[in-house]
C-alpha cells in the first residue's frame, strides 16, 4: 500500500470492490443454480465491505455469513478461520473463528489462546503457508496441517477426531493481485463430497473476502494514519498557543520597562521651567524616537506572529473605498502639512469591496506613512483606483526618493528594509517589518500588492488589489476568510510618527 | 474650585511615581495604591473623582478588583474607573469592559502629558453625568 497514495486507494477500493463482486456474482449465477440465499450471503460481504468501520469487527462478519446467512453448516462446514499475513513479523496471525458449536469447543480446548496462535511464515510443513507461498488452494484430512508448528500434530489429531473433521481446505486471500492472508475450511466430510456448485461458491466467497479484508485493511490503517495525525495536530496546536502566549507576555514584560523609558523621556524633555540645552533637546529626543520604534518593533512582531499562527481574523462588510480614503487623507492630513506634502485623494466611480475596513484603513495609514517618510517637502502623495474584474486595484503614488529596480523584491519581506532608507526610516519609528505586515493583509483578503518605481529619485507607487463584491472571488473570500474565535485577535496599532 | 480626586492603582513603582507627579502637576490630588488588594481598599473608601486601574498586579488583579466592587459596592461612591495597562487586544479587556471600566488606556501607546489629557476628559464627562449611577455623586 506504501507505493499508492492512501487517498487514492480508499476512492478507489469501494469502486473495485463493487466491480469484483458484481463479476463474482455474474459467475456464480451463471454456474451455478439460482439460489436467493446465496446470492444474499455474497451481498451481506458487500455490505460489510462498505459499511464496516472497524477492521476486527468485518473480519468476525465476513467468516460468520458463509455459515450462518449460507446455511452451509448443514452442508458439512464447521469451522471457518480467517489468517492474516504479517509481514513485519514474518508470521500469519488469526484474526477470525466462526461463532460455531465446534469452533467453540476448539477455543475452549486449545493450549495457548486463539489469537496467540501464530505460524511463522518460513514453516513450510504449515499448510496455510503453502497456499500462501504457491498462491493456490491446499486440501489436507489433517487439521494439524494448519496448526503446526503452533499446536503440537498429536494434540490436533486427538482434537479433529472428537470434532470429526474429515476434510480441511485452505484458500489464499488475494485483492490487487496481492496475498493478504488465507482462509480455512473444516468440513466433516470427504473432499469427494464436494459438489461442483459448492466448489464454485467457495472460489467466489473466497475472492470477495479478499476484498472485504482489503477494505478492513484499508479502513484500519486509514485510522490509525488518522490517530496519528490527529495527535500530531494536537501538539501542534498546543505548541502554537505557548509560543503565542509566550509572545503575549514577553511582549506586555517588555513594554512595562519601555513604558518607563518613553515616560520619563518625554517628561524630561516637557519638565516646565526646567530649560534643555539643544544638545540635551536632540540627545532626548534621539533616545525617545529609539524608544517608540522599539514599542512599535513589538507590536509588529505581535501582528506577525498572529498572521503566522493565522490568528488574525477578518470582519468582513462591503467597503466604499472613496470614503475610507477620505477619513485615511483627513486623518494624515496634519502630518503630511507639517511635512509640506499634499495627500490627494481621487475619488472615483468605483464598485465596493469586500474587504475588513479597519485592516484595509491600516494598510492605507502604513503605504501613505512611507510615502510621507520616503517624500520631500512640496511632494505630492495620490490615491488612485482602477477597477479590472474582478478586483479593484488601489494605489498610493508619491514623488518620493523612488526604489531601484534590484530593490523591489525585498520591500515585502521581513526586515526588507532597504540601506539607503534606515536614516529616514529610524527617524520615524519604523519597525522594517510594515509592508510585510501590509502584504500578509492584503494577502488575507486574497489580493496582491505590488511595487513600481522608474528607478531612484522618480517616485514609488504601490498597488494593491481587493475583490468586487458579488464576484466568485469575493464569495470565496467569505467562505474562506479567517473568522473570528476565542483564539484569534486584532492587529496591534503601530504609530507613524515624525520629529 | 476643589482639587479633583484621583485614584492610581499601579504596581510598576516607576510607572506610579511619574503618574503620581505630572497628574499633580496638572493639578489634581492624587492617592496612589501599589497592588489589587490595596487598592481595593482605597476604592473601599470611596469619593474619588476618577480611579486609574493597572490589569496585572501581584496579589489581586484588576479584574478581580472589579469583580469585588459588583459583590460588595463601596457605601461612598466614586466615579468612573479606567484600565490603565498595557495589555492590548486582550480578552481581559472585554471583560473588564463587562465588569464596569468605563474605559482602557494603553500605557505604552500614550506619553505622560496625553495620560493628562485623558484624565481631565473622564473627570469632566463624570462632573457632566452626575446623576448616572455609576458616576460619583460625592464628587466637588
Amino acid at each position: 500500500m506504501g507505493e499508492i497514495p492512501i487517498s487514492v486507494v480508499l476512492i478507489l477500493a469501494p469502486i473495485i470492490a463493487f466491480v469484483f463482486l458484481g463479476f463474482f456474482i455474474l459467475r456464480f449465477f451463471l454456474k451455478t443454480p439460482y439460489s436467493k440465499r446465496t446470492f444474499e450471503a455474497i451481498w451481506d460481504i458487500e455490505k460489510v465491505v462498505l459499511e464496516t468501520i472497524d477492521f476486527d469487527h468485518a473480519t468476525q462478519k465476513v467468516v460468520n455469513i458463509v455459515l450462518t446467512e449460507l446455511g452451509y453448516l448443514k452442508y458439512g462446514y464447521h469451522v471457518i478461520v480467517l489468517t492474516l499475513l504479517d509481514h513485519e513479523r514474518g508470521e500469519l496471525r488469526r484474526i477470525a473463528i466462526s461463532n460455531t458449536e465446534s469452533a467453540d469447543k476448539f477455543l475452549k480446548a486449545s493450549p495457548i489462546p486463539f489469537q496467540n496462535i501464530r505460524i511463522p511464515l518460513n514453516s513450510f510443513e504449515n499448510l496455510s503457508v503453502k497456499a500462501i507461498r504457491e498462491n493456490k488452494l491446499q486440501v489436507t484430512s489433517e487439521v494439524a496441517d494448519v496448526l503446526v508448528p503452533a499446536l503440537p500434530r498429536e494434540w490436533v489429531k486427538d482434537f479433529q477426531n472428537q470434532l470429526g473433521i474429515k476434510t480441511t481446505l485452505v484458500y489464499p486471500v488475494t485483492a490487487r493481485e496481492k496475498v493478504l492472508g488465507a482462509i480455512i475450511f473444516s468440513l466433516n466430510k470427504d473432499k469427494s463430497k464436494i459438489k461442483t456448485e459448492e466448489w464454485t461458491l467457495l472460489e467466489s466467497f473466497v475472492g470477495a473476502v479478499g476484498i472485504a479484508l482489503d477494505n478492513a485493511l484499508l479502513f484500519r490503517s486509514l485510522n490509525i494514519t488518522r490517530n496519528q495525525l490527529a495527535q500530531a495536530n494536537a501538539r501542534l496546536k498546543e505548541l502554537d498557543k505557548l509560543k503565542d502566549d509566550f509572545v503575549s507576555v514577553a511582549s506586555h514584560e517588555l513594554r512595562t520597562p519601555m513604558t518607563a523609558i518613553k515616560s520619563y523621556l518625554w517628561v524630561a524633555m516637557n519638565k516646565k521651567g526646567a530649560e534643555l540645552s539643544e544638545d540635551m533637546k536632540r540627545y532626548l529626543s534621539r533616545a525617545y524616537i529609539s524608544v517608540e520604534r522599539l514599542i512599535n518593533l513589538v507590536n509588529d512582531m505581535l501582528n506577525i506572529s498572529r498572521i503566522e499562527s493565522g490568528r488574525i481574523a477578518l470582519k468582513l462588510s462591503e467597503v466604499n473605498l472613496n470614503e475610507l480614503v477620505n477619513e485615511v487623507t483627513e486623518e494624515v492630513g496634519v502630518k503630511a502639512q507639517e511635512r509640506g506634502i499634499r495627500v490627494i485623494g481621487l475619488n472615483k466611480q468605483i464598485p465596493k469591496v469586500i474587504a475588513d475596513r479597519d485592516k484595509i484603513h491600516e494598510v492605507y495609514l502604513n503605504l501613505i506613512g512611507n510615502s510621507l517618510k520616503f517624500t520631500q517637502a512640496g511632494g505630492t502623495i495620490t490615491i488612485d483606483f482602477y477597477e479590472k474584474y474582478p478586483y479593484v486595484f488601489c494605489s498610493v503614488r508619491d514623488t518620493g526618493v523612488g526604489i531601484a529596480p534590484e530593490n523591489i523584491s525585498r520591500l515585502f519581506t521581513k526586515f526588507g528594509r532597504l540601506e539607503n532608507s534606515y536614516v529616514a526610516v529610524a527617524e520615524s519609528g519604523g519597525t522594517g517589518l510594515g509592508l510585510f505586515i501590509t502584504k500578509s493583509i492584503v494577502n488575507l483578503h486574497k489580493g496582491q500588492i505590488t511595487a513600481q518605481s522608474e528607478g531612484l529619485g522618480k517616485g514609488s507607487t504601490f498597488i494593491f488589489s481587493l475583490p468586487v463584491i458579488g464576484t466568485d472571488i469575493a464569495q470565496q473570500l467569505k467562505d474562506e476568510a479567517p473568522k473570528e474565535t476565542d483564539e484569534t485577535k486584532d492587529l496591534e496599532k503601530t504609530s507613524v510618527n515624525f520629529v | 474650585m476643589e482639587k479633583k480626586k484621583i485614584l492610581l492603582v499601579e504596581d510598576d513603582q516607576f510607572a506610579r511615581e511619574l503618574y503620581e507627579e505630572v497628574l499633580k502637576d496638572a493639578g489634581f490630588e492624587v492617592n496612589s495604591a501599589v497592588d489589587g488588594l490595596d487598592g481595593l481598599a482605597k476604592i473601599k473608601i470611596g469619593g474619588y473623582d476618577l480611579i486609574l486601574l493597572d490589569v496585572m498586579m501581584p496579589k489581586m488583579d484588576g479584574l478581580d478588583v472589579l469583580r469585588s466592587l459588583i459583590n460588595e459596592p463601596p457605601a461612598v461612591k466614586n466615579g468612573p474607573i479606567v484600565l490603565l495597562t498595557n495589555l492590548t487586544n486582550d480578552p481581559v479587556i472585554d471583560t473588564a469592559y463587562g465588569l464596569n471600566a468605563k474605559g482602557h488606556l494603553v500605557k505604552s501607546d500614550i506619553t505622560p502629558g496625553e495620560l493628562v489629557d485623558h484624565v481631565k476628559k473622564y473627570t469632566d464627562e463624570s462632573q457632566l453625568t452626575e446623576s448616572s449611577p455609576i458616576a460619583d455623586s460625592s464628587s466637588s
